[in-house]
């Protein structure tokens, strides 16, 4: 049994790849986020899976239909998705009931009420029934929109930007309740969002997208502790760069030699930093591990603290993450080592 | 509805060919569209094309005789109208937007009044009251004692008093767009120049005021070419300007070609406005920068500014409606028995049927050019869809002389051909038949419905279409469930407007209609024009009350357009 799967989908606006072989499969009951940077087709991709596009090569199939390849298309209203957008989309010339209700119209009327008040009762939305969109806050509109594309029970949950449009506050508790119902469905779920820390918190699996194409997919934990090039290195957190050349398996930096063990000699490379692999030793002189360095700036950010530092010898800036309170005051002398997690070499 | 399966990609349920399908979402509208702004451009364009065909005699006798009057006159009367309806304009929508005064939510609605008077139907009411015999000159002899001749008495019969008049009547473009442009403001924005140290009296002229500047300047220029276009006060009044002059040279003289050329230069006329409107928007950008509302904080006006703001406010409205109305009222009592016959019923009965039947054809003609932008958006369809709606710039008299010429030459030639070859003269086949005034109408009123449908179709965003087709609802369906029901108020309120114009119509319908076809506004022309004014009241009497009904519809549009405010309370959809 499958979900979604997309299979070397394509699909160009005016020679522009929008989605360029686009591989990619979402299990029932999975929640699949797509991440990338505005304009790296990632939207165009859902919308590809919905129907709303028709792809210029590749297949798509839902389930175990094929509903788009080389030879037939089968249009959204007959894919059985279910469509959340950031603007909720919500018939403002409906109520709560008869927007949740649209979707099932062909059913009798027994099941359609039973359906209805099982969904308003479980997005606590009961209450609502009869109220207008305009008159609901945010929350309760995205309520409204999922309830309303979970009413036809479809396999597959496709939603973009589905939370932006509300506060931040509300935004990590009602991802993870919404998440959860659908895991709890057993609905294939596929969430474009462009917000790294969402798709880390909410995703199963995390697909990064640049330029049309997938660079790296694969659960939050891989792409964060192995990323593919520096572009999925920066995604994920603030990184200092280094740029240097391999030389007896290792790039030599201001802050000393980096192992590249993979890297021919005379390669130019990257060296990316994130801030955690940057070890610091308190109070300067010999003996101490490192290569010694000036705090330019510390900055408490609640659980952690950020410190910006120059090597001594050097010119560069780089950042520092450390427990909470434990900074050095600006001006301080200290000695910083480079841990093995947390620092990637990529060839240029 | 064929536009139902159409307008959504061309997709149908159910796999389907691909490449029949691709194809489907090119072409068709696009060219649809483009075709509409052709035929409908036709008109101004045989009006431009006239520039360049040899002037006649009667062009050169025009020019040694009347010329200079009509250019002297029509810049008077811009001249005079812009004063006048700035003031009476800007002046109430900023009293009855900032500040507090007794009255002021009456005055609200009231002082759109005005808009239901047609300018021809001011002119002889006034004209029949401050006439010798008229009520207001006997009564002043009958108080002072005074004999025929022997005092001085203002003639309202002269290009000031038709400037006066179409003040009174065109003020409400202004006041409309003004106080919008006034209740948008942000409070956020004027508390801003008070922190920075501004009276309240500086806030508003350097703030609240230029911010309102394009609105204003839109209002104005929308009254000007109301004022360039009318021709039923003009004519009444004998005051010549263009339209008056387009009418004679083509009526009296019987000179097409240099009608046409009058018109040419009535038009320069409308695009210098339109010129000016656009470069008074240009250059600085009047979004409003922050999302903030609060009810604004009135100013309390007492004492003499409150008795001031009371009559600035109560003046235009008595002048511009209550009293012309009145008097029109008080006529149709005294005439109605003898007027209301079968012919009466007849003229009534056609002016329903030509309205209606423009109003139906431009509500569905700009709903083809609206769904055309909206399927196949590019510079083409969009560009069709404005051309369209240029017709509502252009003078009634113009678009006549447009429309007539082409179609004459159509006549004549199938005349000529039909004889040579059959020996059978076919006569006038296009011009002079209802054909050519429904034409003329929609050519000129099609802007209206095009802005009502658009901005009706806007509230249906992209993703409410992508929610439905994804919850099963095939593009028929999406059409009737979720269109239908949100546009239809929009439809409603342009058939509405396209109707109450049509009716309205003076100088189109003199030229083109067909022998012996009447309208209202064409017989109380036609009763005032011989002086029997109390016998031309009823049937102007009737255009006024059905101009009300759009009125109605802005007033309630007008209190609900505050962002922010009233949403809670406001009808879904509405």
């Amino acid at each position: 049994m499958t979900g979604l799967v997309l299979e070397q989908v394509s699909r160009s606006f005016d020679g522009h790849a929008a989605a360029d072989a686009i591989d990619l499969t979402v299990a029932p009951g999975e929640v699949v986020c797509m991440l990338g940077p505005s304009g790296c087709g990632k939207t165009t991709t859902l919308r590809l899976a919905a129907g709303l596009e028709s792809a210029d090569s590749g297949r798509v199939a839902i389930g175990d239909q094929v509903m788009d390849d080389d030879g037939a298309f089968v249009p959204p209203e007959a894919r059985n998705v279910g469509l959340v957008f950031q603007d909720f989309a919500l018939f403002p010339h409906l109520d709560v009931r008869a927007n949740v209700e649209f979707g099932i119209g062909d059913q009798p009327p027994e099941a359609r009420r039973r359906i209805v008040d099982d969904l308003l009762e479980r997005m606590n939305l009961a209450a609502h029934a009869s109220a207008f969109p305009h008159t609901l806050s945010g929350g309760e509109q995205q309520r409204v929109a999922l309830a309303r594309a979970l009413a036809p029970g479809p396999k597959v949950m496709l939603m973009d930007e589905p939370f932006s449009g509300l506060d931040f506050r509300l935004r990590d508790q009602v991802g993870e309740e919404t998440l959860a119902l659908l895991r709890q469905l057993g609905t294939a779920t596929l969430m474009v969002t462009h917000d790294s820390d969402e798709a880390m918190r909410l995703g199963d699996r995390v697909a990064l997208m640049r330029n049309g194409r997938i660079i790296q997919q694969g659960t939050p934990a891989d792409l964060y502790h192995h990323p593919v090039d520096v572009f999925t290195t920066k995604f994920f957190s603030e990184i200092s760069l280094v740029g240097g050349f391999v030389k007896g398996k290792s790039v030599a930096t201001e802050l000393g030699l980096i192992a590249a063990p993979d890297l021919a000699d005379g390669t130019p490379a990257t060296v990316c930093l994130r801030p955690e692999s940057l070890v610091l030793t308190q109070g300067g002189g010999g003996g101490a591990h490192g290569v010694a360095a000036t705090v330019l700036s510390a900055r408490n950010m609640g659980p952690y603290d950020l410190v910006w530092l120059k090597p001594v010898t050097g010119v560069a800036k780089y950042l520092a993450r450390l427990g909470p309170g434990t900074s050095p005051a600006p001006g301080a002398e200290v000695q910083v080592a480079i841990a093995r997690s947390g620092c990637f070499v990529f060839a240029d | 509805m064929a536009l139902a399966e159409a307008a959504f990609d061309g997709q149908s349920s159910g796999p389907t060919d691909k490449s029949r399908r691709r194809s489907a979402q090119f072409g068709g509208w696009t060219v649809l569209a483009l075709a509409i702004a052709a035929i409908v451009s036709i008109p101004i364009l045989v009006v431009l094309a006239s520039v360049f065909v040899p002037t006649t005699e009667v062009w050169s006798h025009l020019v040694d005789t009347v010329l200079g009057r009509y250019v002297t006159n029509t810049l008077w009367l811009l001249a005079g109208v812009s004063v006048l309806t700035l003031i009476m304009g800007a002046g109430t929508a900023w009293l009855v937007s900032m500040c507090a005064f007794p009255g002021r939510r009456v005055f609200e609605w009231a002082l759109l009044l005005p808009l239901a008077m047609p300018a021809y139907a001011i002119a002889f009411t006034y004209g029949g009251m401050m006439d010798f015999a008229g009520p207001v000159q006997t009564a002043l002899r009958d108080w002072f004692g005074w004999g025929a001749g022997e005092y001085w008495f203002p003639q309202v019969r002269s290009l000031p008093g038709v400037i006066m008049l179409m003040g009174l009547v065109l003020y409400p473009y202004v006041y409309l767009l003004a106080r919008t442009a006034f209740l948008e403001q942000s409070v956020c924005v004027l508390e801003v120049g008070r922190t920075l140290g501004q009276g309240p009296w500086r806030t508003f002229r350097r703030i609240a005021l230029p911010l309102a500047r394009p609105a204003i300047a839109a209002g104005m220029a929308l009254a000007l070419m109301e004022a360039l276009s009318e021709f039923g006060a003009v004519q009444y009044f004998a005051v010549d300007t263009f339209t008056t002059g387009i009418f004679r040279t083509w009526y009296g003289l019987g000179d097409l070609a240099a009608a046409a050329q009058l018109a040419a230069i009535l038009m320069l006329f409308i695009f210098a406005l339109l010129a000016i409107e656009r470069i008074s928007r240009g250059r600085a950008a009047y979004h409003h920068t922050s999302t903030k509302y609060r009810p604004l904080p009135r100013y309390r006006l007492t004492g003499w500014a409150k008795t001031g703001a009371i009559a600035a406010c109560a003046i235009p409205i008595f002048l511009g409606f209550l009293l012309p109305a009145g008097q029109l009222a008080m006529w149709s009592i005294e005439t109605a028995p003898a007027i209301l016959d079968a012919r009466f019923l007849r003229e009534a009965a056609n002016t329903i049927g030509i309205s209606a039947a423009a109003a139906v054809l431009a509500v569905g003609i700009a709903l083809v050019l609206a769904y055309a932008v909206r399927i196949a958006p590019g510079r083409l369809a969009r560009a069709g869809a404005r051309i369209a709606g240029l017709g509502y710039a252009i003078p009634g008299p113009v678009i006549a002389v447009g429309v007539m010429i082409p179609f004459a030459w159509t006549d004549n030639a199938v005349d000529g051909w039909m004889r040579a070859t059959f020996n059978v003269s076919t006569g006038l086949v296009l011009s002079g038949t209802v054909f050519a005034l429904l034409f003329a109408y929609i050519v000129r009123f099609l802007a209206i419905s095009l802005n009502t449908v658009e901005s009706g179709l806007g509230k249906v965003t992209p993703n409410m279409d992508r929610a439905a087709r994804s919850l099963g609802a095939r593009p028929g369906a999406t059409l009737r469930r979720v269109h239908a029901p949100m546009v239809r108020g929009s439809l409603l309120a342009a058939g509405l407007l396209v109707f109450v114009h049509a009716m309205k119509e003076l100088p189109a319908t003199l030229i083109l209609r067909p022998f012996d076809f009447n309208t209202l506004a064409v017989r109380a022309f036609e009763l005032a024009s011989d002086e029997r004014l109390a016998d031309a009241a009823p049937a102007a009497l009737a255009i006024v009350l059905v101009g009300l009904m759009p009125v109605l519809v802005l007033s309630r549009a007008l209190t609900k357009s505050r962002p922010g405010e009233g949403q809670a309370k406001s009808r879904p959809g509405s």
